[in-house]
C-alpha cells in the first residue's frame, strides 16, 4: 500500500490533520490501579484513581476512559446508592449512579454487588496546562456498612484510567 | 477488609472514611466529615471480638434448624428464626 504525504511532507512533519479529517491522537498516560480501597462516606471521596495530562494545545481534546473494578456491600438487604464521578481538577465530568439491592450472602449476610464505573468522556479543557483527572466515590448512606470498593477481594483485581489527547 | 470496615462501624456506626490498602497492619486510613480517628489496636481488638465467617454461618444454619423443627410442629417463631425464611 502506498502512503500518501501531503504537501511533499514527511509523515513527522504532519502535525496536523485538514479540516473533518478527524482527530490524531498525540499522547496517551495510562494507569493501573491495584490498591483495595474502602470508602465509606456520604460525601464524594477522592478514589487512588488519578492521573495528570499536560495538552499540548488549548484547542486539544482528552478522551478519558475509566474502567474501574468497583464493588459495593452493605450488611443489610436494602436498596442502597452508589456513586462514582470523574472530576478533571474541580469540574465534573460524569456520574454513574449505580443502585444496589438483593438478597444477602449466606456466607455473611452482606449483599454486595458489581460496580459498573465504565466511564468514557470526551473532554474539551481548554487549556495547555496540566489537568488531573481522578475518580471519587460515595455511598447514599453509610449505616450498615455499607462501602464504594476498590480492587477488593483479590489481588489480582486492577483498575484503569487513560488519558489520549487528541488533536482538534 | 470486610472484617476491618466491620470493626469499625461496630465501634463506631457513624464513621466515615477512606481506607487504602488490604491489611490493617499496613493500609492507611483517612477519617472524614469529623470523625475521631480509630487505633489500629482498638479496632484489631474488635475484629477478634467479631465472629468468624465460620461460626456466623453455623449460628446460621442452627438458627434456620430452629425455625424449620418450630415450623413443622407448629410452634411460633421467634424474629430471627423468621428472618432466617423471610427474604
Amino acid at each position: 500500500m502506498s502512503i500518501i504525504k501531503p504537501n511533499n511532507n514527511t509523515l513527522s512533519g504532519i502535525t496536523a490533520l485538514p479540516s473533518g479529517v478527524g482527530g490524531k491522537i498525540l499522547q496517551i498516560v495510562n494507569g493501573n490501579f491495584g490498591t483495595e480501597q474502602n470508602i465509606s462516606n456520604t460525601s464524594y471521596a477522592d478514589s487512588a484513581i488519578t492521573l495528570n495530562i499536560t495538552p499540548s494545545s488549548s484547542s486539544s481534546k482528552v478522551l478519558v476512559i475509566v474502567a474501574p473494578n468497583s464493588d459495593g456491600y452493605v450488611n443489610l438487604s436494602d436498596n442502597r446508592q452508589f456513586y462514582l464521578r470523574l472530576l478533571r481538577d474541580s469540574t465534573v465530568c460524569m456520574i454513574k449512579q449505580i443502585q444496589i439491592g438483593a438478597v444477602k450472602n449466606p456466607t455473611n449476610d452482606y449483599v454486595y454487588g458489581s460496580i459498573d464505573g465504565t466511564m468514557c468522556y470526551l473532554d474539551s479543557p481548554s487549556s495547555s496546562s496540566q489537568l488531573t483527572y481522578k475518580i471519587q466515590a460515595k455511598v447514599s448512606n453509610t449505616g450498615n456498612n455499607c462501602n464504594v470498593r476498590f480492587n477488593g477481594t483479590s489481588s489480582a483485581g486492577h483498575s484503569t484510567l487513560t488519558l489520549m489527547e487528541i488533536s482538534a | 477488609m470486610i472484617k476491618v470496615t466491620e470493626a469499625i462501624k461496630t465501634i463506631n456506626p457513624n464513621a466515615k472514611y477512606i481506607i487504602s490498602g488490604s491489611d490493617l497492619d499496613t493500609c492507611e486510613i483517612e477519617w472524614l466529615e469529623g470523625t475521631t480517628p480509630i487505633p489500629k489496636a482498638d479496632i484489631e481488638a474488635k475484629m477478634a471480638e467479631l465472629p468468624t465467617e465460620e461460626e456466623e454461618r453455623t449460628a446460621r444454619e442452627n438458627l434456620k434448624a430452629s425455625a424449620k423443627a418450630k415450623l413443622i410442629a407448629g410452634q411460633p417463631l421467634t424474629e430471627e428464626e423468621a428472618n432466617t425464611i423471610v427474604l
